[in-house]
């Protein structure tokens, strides 16, 4: 997908970082990268995304301070990596 | 005495238990070797500290393989009261309150850790060039780049400075200047080792690992590391590694992702790798072509998640809590951005803006949702190899080492980690050792296990050490 300059200059005020003497060159530089990023747009994908980076999981599984969640359906109850996150400090208290 | 350094760690050991050498001259021969290099490979030492620590190590007994025994860590590990920069101006005056906890466990080890080495800005980069201190050289060829990001501890251990070297690897960090310069870098399994005091770039692949001469005291420093943290929640409580569990197996099945051999691999890449297989095949070994077909999109992968997760982390550098500060400004926005823009280098400002943009509310679905799914297909597909193989090999790099100060693309910075990546994104473990030269510059093999089967891999990598090195006795 294209990305207009005027995008780059937006997000360059979110990152809190001025690239106004160099907005071409950013720009240019951006597309570049944006053309490589573009690859995985059309990837055919049958599986959710990993719910916890790696094998977070099994670390869980395996940590002998929350042994509970092998008592759970892991993956329904992780449904994103933060609200995981707030399950899994839930249980530790 | 001369260049005790460039020996074998067991022969310094013995020297060190028979009281032939102390480790103060472990530590003198670094300083007059530092003084007279031009590598660039460190930005800040640490003799002060080093010699005190040699002289109180006098009144200790030998007792490990590691003891006495020089170690440079990259700049992005924080050490108590010594700067840790990142290779950025915006950390130019940070100075550590604390000890990671890898600094810890070497201390443990009584090793001495003789200085902060040089790395692309934030461990962003493939060749040293975006360090604010300046471009670090290949001890094998000053005019090419060790790799990056370790670029500094890369060319400690191959110029001959210090034996060891701690680098981090959040897409090849660590493998990719192990190819460049020869040695023998690890990125261990995600969890392994504790991340606690290692400045964050992205927190789901970052990891520390060793960079050595060789794949035994690669171990042995794996096995100083490794294991579970009370600082860090991402450690594993998995039996830690110990060099006690490599046993040497008679037959390894070896997985070789067709991908390898594809077109964007430089031919004499793909030649000495498949020289390599040769070899490997003719000990006995079990090696197959598989289809890996998700290894494909590994660079968009890296440059979606990396990146997003490297905006999030960076955004705690806005020059309140840490480092460089601007001094003319009008309000905190005209601050924190005069003081980001300042103290950030191009490679990091336009990966930042990826990353933020990456993540935007309408774009939060279309890429980076999307590639998480696809680092789970990835995944997954790696994860079916190891049902079958012990082993997956691939070159390290796509090319040898590259040539200093000429100007590339935005692109090419991610391009020689296309092979290292893809077990970053899965978690697995992951070794680059040498495999032969050409034109006089090292070309490297990668060796991936499976989770927190470092053994494996260290055991088969001590052979084919033997068999690149044409030990007929193996």
């Amino acid at each position: 997908m294209a990305v207009k300059k005027e995008k780059i200059r937006h997000v360059s005020k979110l990152c809190k970082i001025d690239i106004e003497d160099n907005l071409d060159k950013y720009y240019q530089e951006f597309s570049i990268i944006m053309e490589s990023v573009d690859k995985i747009l059309n990837v055919d994908v049958d599986k959710d995304m990993l719910i916890t980076p790696n094998q977070s999981i099994n670390r869980f599984y395996k940590n002998e301070s929350c042994q509970n969640l092998k008592t759970i359906d892991v993956k329904k109850v992780f449904g994103k990596l933060e609200k995981g996150y707030h399950v899994f400090k839930r249980w530790q208290k | 005495m001369k260049n005790l350094l460039d020996l074998e760690l067991k022969k310094i050991n013995q020297m060190l238990k028979e009281g032939v050498i102390m480790p103060i001259d472990l530590v003198e021969e670094f300083a007059k070797k530092v003084v007279a290099s031009d590598l660039n490979a460190f930005i800040t030492l640490n003799l002060d500290e080093a010699r005190k620590q040699a002289r109180l190590l006098e009144k200790k007994e030998v007792d490990n393989i590691l003891f006495g025994i020089p170690i440079a860590v990259k700049d992005n590990i924080v050490l108590q009261g010594v700067p840790t920069t990142c290779g950025s101006k915006i950390l130019e005056n940070y100075i550590s309150v604390f000890d990671a906890t890898v600094v810890k466990k070497l201390k443990e080890k009584n090793m001495i850790i003789v200085g902060k080495t040089n790395m692309d800005e934030f461990a962003m980069g493939g060749t040293g060039e975006t360090s604010y201190f300046g471009p670090t050289k290949n001890p094998l060829n000053k005019n090419f780049s060790p790799g990056g990001s370790s670029s500094g501890s890369a060319a400690a251990v191959a110029g001959g400075l210090t034996p060891l070297a701690l680098g981090s690897d959040t897409g090849g960090s660590i493998r990719e200047p192990a190819a460049f310069c020869g040695l023998v870098g690890l990125n261990p399994t995600y969890g392994r080792i504790s991340r606690y005091g290692l400045v964050a770039f992205a927190s789901s692949l970052d990891q520390i690992g060793p960079m050595s001469r060789n794949v035994i005291e690669n171990a042995h420093l794996f096995a100083a590391i490794n294991g579970p943290s009370d600082d860090d929640l991402n450690t594993s409580s998995e039996k830690p590694f110990s060099v006690d569990d490599i046993t040497k197996k008679e037959k390894y099945r070896i997985a070789i992702p067709r991908f390898c051999l594809t077109k964007i691999i430089n031919a004499d890449v793909v030649s000495v790798f498949l020289n390599c297989l040769d070899k490997i095949k003719a000990a006995g070994h079990q090696v197959d072509f598989v289809e890996v077909p998700f290894m494909k999109y590994a660079i968009p992968l890296y440059q979606v998640i990396a990146l997003a997760e490297a905006s999030s982390n960076l955004l705690r550098f806005d020059g309140i809590k840490y480092g460089y500060q601007t001094e003319n400004y009008q309000d905190y926005d005209d601050f924190v951005t005069k003081t980001r823009t300042a103290g950030f280098g191009t490679e990091v400002k336009r990966r930042i803006m990826v990353g933020t943009y990456v993540l935007s509310s309408e774009n939060v679905d279309v890429y980076y949702k999307k590639a998480l799914q696809v680092r789970r297909e990835l995944t997954d597909e790696i994860k079916a190899v190891f049902q079958q193989y012990d082993l997956i090999m691939t070159p390290a790099t796509v090319s040898t080492s590259l040539i200093l100060g000429k100007k590339r693309e935005p692109n090419e910075s991610f391009l020689q980690d296309l092979l290292a990546i893809p077990f970053s994104m899965s978690g697995h473990p992951s070794l680059v050792m040498p495999a032969d030269k050409i034109d006089n510059m090292p070309i490297g093999v990668q060796i991936a296990g499976r989770y927190y089967d470092e053994k494996t891999i260290y055991a088969f990598a001590l052979e084919l050490e033997a068999l690149v090195r044409g030990d007929e006795s193996v």
